[in-house]
């Protein structure tokens, strides 16, 4: 998989867990990796740029993950870019949630690079 | 419906491994159960299938292979509309999480002492230790709203979020300790904002205390990050706080330890040392002396968290690097002007040099504000931890305090923004422990009961100016000097103008208040706050009106680098002394001089009578002038106490760069360090305090050997 021609975006209002995702990523071989730091700042990305896989914290102020993920879905040009969540054991209910709004995976923190990796491979198209 | 039901049995699912083609069933048959058509049986089989796929969704399954199996059954079936004949499918009870796996994995592995901090990854660490302390900092400002307004439901989740963030860091970073508090005060949180749990008052108090105890152990993370030191885990503070948050989660009444008053005496779990321990170590971020001992048991030298915001556009930099920068910015800047003031090239007519001397001169300075300005930092995270401070103490002490806040976007070196807590400290403490009275005493003084305290800050020319001011009941000069003479701070029957008795209070050990209260009354005085203003170099002014309150005033300059400094001359040596030190100059009347037995000689100005300082006597240098009506005499004012120094003359005023002497030459008296003047030599900038201190050993000991 060519994950170095992809274009990765990570939304989370925490910069350390932003470095920690991008870091995984890195060593996935990702080479553009996009950051936002709640899900209105990732609207804006969006619309500028063409994302091939988003990576989505939960919980973040002003607009939260579920919510992007319901605009992403609803989104003509976006509704089909996968979209990976990310939450907390103690929310794991709420994963129903995000199921039924059509999220392409999601993945429960901590996790291990080995997980996202896995969870990336099932949610990107082989190309 | 049928239509609904034909989709869902004709497969849009591709297997369990298809989230997305599950949710789509989900919304499907969610849509069937609203229907409201089916029969009972169905709608109860529907439910069933929703669990089913739940269980695979959020990997609770067991056996995912024969729960798909059951799910493409139910739904044919579904389908077809016979539902007789399902097995209830089996919900066992033990659910074995893949993350959680994954996690214990993970700390076994990389855990090597069972009782040490572990540093996994020492740069993210360093960040998550910065975030997560602006974070603590939001969640204390939103628990005080909190408190203010229980049903305010976006200050839970705003006091939630930095929790939840914080936790999911620490699990990456196999912080265990934090990570399991955090999870537990998140657990609290989301009860409450379910609206499953009722903020009260006891609730703001033992999130505050997790925040506390957060803050200890983000230090102790710190100093494992770096001393290179092992640092233990504080795992029992944590298991016992933990449980106890869980109690108040299920609403038991153990929380009433968690007042501040009863916490001490109470002894009914004394088995549970580490219990009592957590909750003293919560005011512990309040006053750091006393609680010392509490520190050193949490293995933590509490470390003022450090504060820069973050923003989209902005980036982070050591803070050394930045200080360097400023340095050698000073440095240009006085290279600049060597080169500029060489003789040889002021000698050249050259219009073009003339305009380019102009030009690189204004690009340096520019260039010296904007390194100046990066350094520069609100004052607002100092004014806000001053608010949890203003609530603990009111609470304690039984007053009704406000505290009103005002020009907190005013910046300030960052430098100094950690130097100026602790007296703000000192001085918020005093006004409520002294000078705010109790609700009932203000009341008959026909006052609201409730006091106000207002701290604000401005930025003055180069100064920042810090008010502090109360409506309490004034300071009593008659008692305060009263006081001052019956501990031997003056001597009695000495002249004091008003100004000067208020300044007494500043004087070591000194306290008006015949009970030391445990609010103020720690052994530590004002004089903290004193010696704070002189080491920034900075100004203090009091203004009292009896019964209307008290207002404190500082002046500190905005940097430490740079002071404003007269350049005087005495004989061939050149000195600076710090304008903000300086109250006139002036040449006196040959009449205003006078030697006085045992008072050596002294200087008359309008009526006071100040002892000259021979500045050539204490630098040892040959002056021009020796009689001071033909010389300059510089009024200083210290210890609330008027001197006058005696130099040649005053050369100009110029804002110089201070250099520090180094270690072998940073305990003379009467010096605080060098600067570079504009034709390159160097100069010592002179210390107040240092010279008057000089002066009274040399004054007794010539009264010892006369």
């Amino acid at each position: 998989m060519a994950y170095k021609d992809l274009t990765a975006l990570v939304v989370d209002d925490f910069s350390t867990m932003r470095r920690i995702v991008k870091n995984i990523l890195r060593d996935l071989e990702f080479k553009n990796i996009l950051e936002a730091e709640d899900g209105s700042a990732a609207v804006n990305l969006l619309k500028a740029q063409k994302v091939d896989v988003i990576v989505s914290d939960w919980n973040m102020p002003k607009m939260t993950g579920l919510e992007l993920l319901k605009y992403v879905r609803a989104d003509s040009e976006l509704k089909d870019t996968p979209f990976l969540m990310i939450t907390a054991e103690s929310q794991k209910e709420n994963v129903v949630e995000a199921v039924k709004a059509r999220v392409s995976n999601y993945i429960v923190k901590p996790f291990t690079a080995a997980t996202l990796g896995e969870k990336l491979a099932k949610i990107i198209p082989d190309s | 419906m049928q239509e609904i039901l034909d989709k869902l049995v004709n497969g849009v699912i591709s297997g369990h491994e298809d989230l997305i083609g599950m949710g789509e069933c989900l919304n499907m048959l969610d849509s069937l159960e609203l229907d409201g058509s089916l029969p009972d049986r169905q709608v109860q089989n529907i439910g069933q299938l929703k669990k089913l796929f739940n269980r695979i969704i959020l990997e609770e399954s067991l056996d995912r292979d024969s729960d798909w199996r059951e799910i493409r059954q139910m739904m044919t079936a579904l389908g077809e509309g016979n539902c007789d004949g399902w097995a209830a499918p089996s919900f066992p009870d033990a659910v074995s999480e893949e993350s959680e796996e994954d996690w214990e994995s993970m700390s076994k592995v990389e855990v090597s002492g069972p009782e040490m901090i572990e540093i996994l990854d020492p740069e993210l660490v360093g960040d998550f230790l910065q975030e997560g302390r602006d974070h603590l900092s939001s969640i204390e400002m939103n628990l005080l709203a909190l408190e203010s307004n229980p049903e305010d439901m976006e200050a839970i989740s705003a006091i939630f979020r930095p929790f939840h963030s914080i936790k999911g860091v620490s699990g990456f970073l196999n912080l265990q300790d934090v990570h399991k508090l955090t999870h537990h005060a998140e657990n609290l949180l989301d009860e409450a904002r379910s609206g499953k749990l009722q903020i009260t008052e006891q609730i703001v108090d033992v999130v505050l205390e997790a925040v506390d105890i957060l803050k200890k152990l983000l230090d102790d993370v710190q100093r494992a990050l770096h001393e290179n030191v092992p640092v233990q885990t504080s795992a029992n503070i944590v298991k016992a706080f933990c449980e106890r948050l869980e109690k108040v989660q299920r609403g038991e009444s153990a929380i009433h330890r968690g007042e501040i008053d009863s916490n001490r005496g109470s002894d009914e779990e004394a088995g549970e040392g580490s219990h009592e321990e957590t909750t003293a170590a919560s005011f512990a971020g309040e006053d750091r002396k006393l609680d010392a001992c509490v520190a050193a048991n949490l293995g933590g030298d509490p470390e003022k968290p450090r504060r820069m915001k973050e923003s989209a556009a902005s980036v982070r930099i050591d803070t050394q690097k930045l200080d360097n920068l400023v340095d050698m910015v000073g440095e240009l800047v006085i290279a600049q002007s060597m080169v500029l003031q060489n003789p040889e090239l002021q000698g050249i007519k050259n219009q073009k040099l003339q305009k380019d001397s102009i030009q690189l001169r204004r690009i340096t300075n520019e260039m010296q504000r904007i390194a100046m300005s990066m350094r520069m930092v609100p004052i607002k995270s100092t004014f806000q931890k001053v608010t949890r401070l203003v609530r603990d103490l009111s609470r304690k002490s039984g007053k009704e305090v406000f505290l009103e806040m005002r020009g907190e976007e005013t910046e300030i070196d960052r430098n100094m923004v950690e130097e100026i807590y602790d007296p703000l400290v000192h001085m918020i403490r005093n006004s409520i422990d002294h000078g705010i009275e109790l609700p009932e005493e203000r009341q008959v003084a026909g006052k609201n009961r409730q006091g106000r305290i207002l701290i604000g800050a401005e930025q003055k020319g180069g100064n920042i100016v810090i008010d502090i001011k109360d409506d309490g009941r004034g300071l009593d000069s008659e008692a305060i000097l009263n006081t001052a003479v019956r501990r031997g701070v003056v001597a009695a029957g000495e002249q004091l103008d008003e100004k000067s008795i208020y300044e007494l209070i500043f004087h070591p050990g000194f306290s008006t208040r015949e009970v030391i209260t445990e609010v103020s009354g720690r052994g530590v005085g004002m004089d903290v706050v004193k010696k704070c203003v002189e080491h920034l170099r900075g100004k203090m002014e009091i203004f009292t009106v009896a019964g209307q309150g008290t207002h404190f005033q500082f002046k500190f300059p905005l940097t430490m680098a740079i002071i404003d400094g007269m350049i005087i001359r005495v004989g061939e040596e050149r000195y600076v002394v710090p304008t903000i030190a300086l109250q006139e100059s002036l040449r006196p009347g040959k009449e205003s001089y006078m030697t006085v037995q045992g008072k050596g000689e002294l200087i008359k100005v309008r009526n006071n009578l100040m002892p000259l300082i021979r500045l050539h006597q204490i630098f040892d240098v040959e002056p021009r002038c020796r009689d001071p009506w033909e010389a300059l005499l510089l009024v200083v004012n210290e210890d609330g106490r008027f001197y006058c120094l005696l130099a040649d003359e005053i050369v100009g005023r110029q804002e110089v760069v201070i250099k520090s002497l180094g270690s072998s030459l940073n305990r003379i008296l009467g010096v605080s360090g060098g600067s570079i003047l504009g034709d390159g030599k160097v100069t010592l900038i002179l210390d107040v305090k240092g010279i008057v201190t000089r002066y009274r050993e040399i004054r007794s000991g010539a009264n010892g050997s006369a």
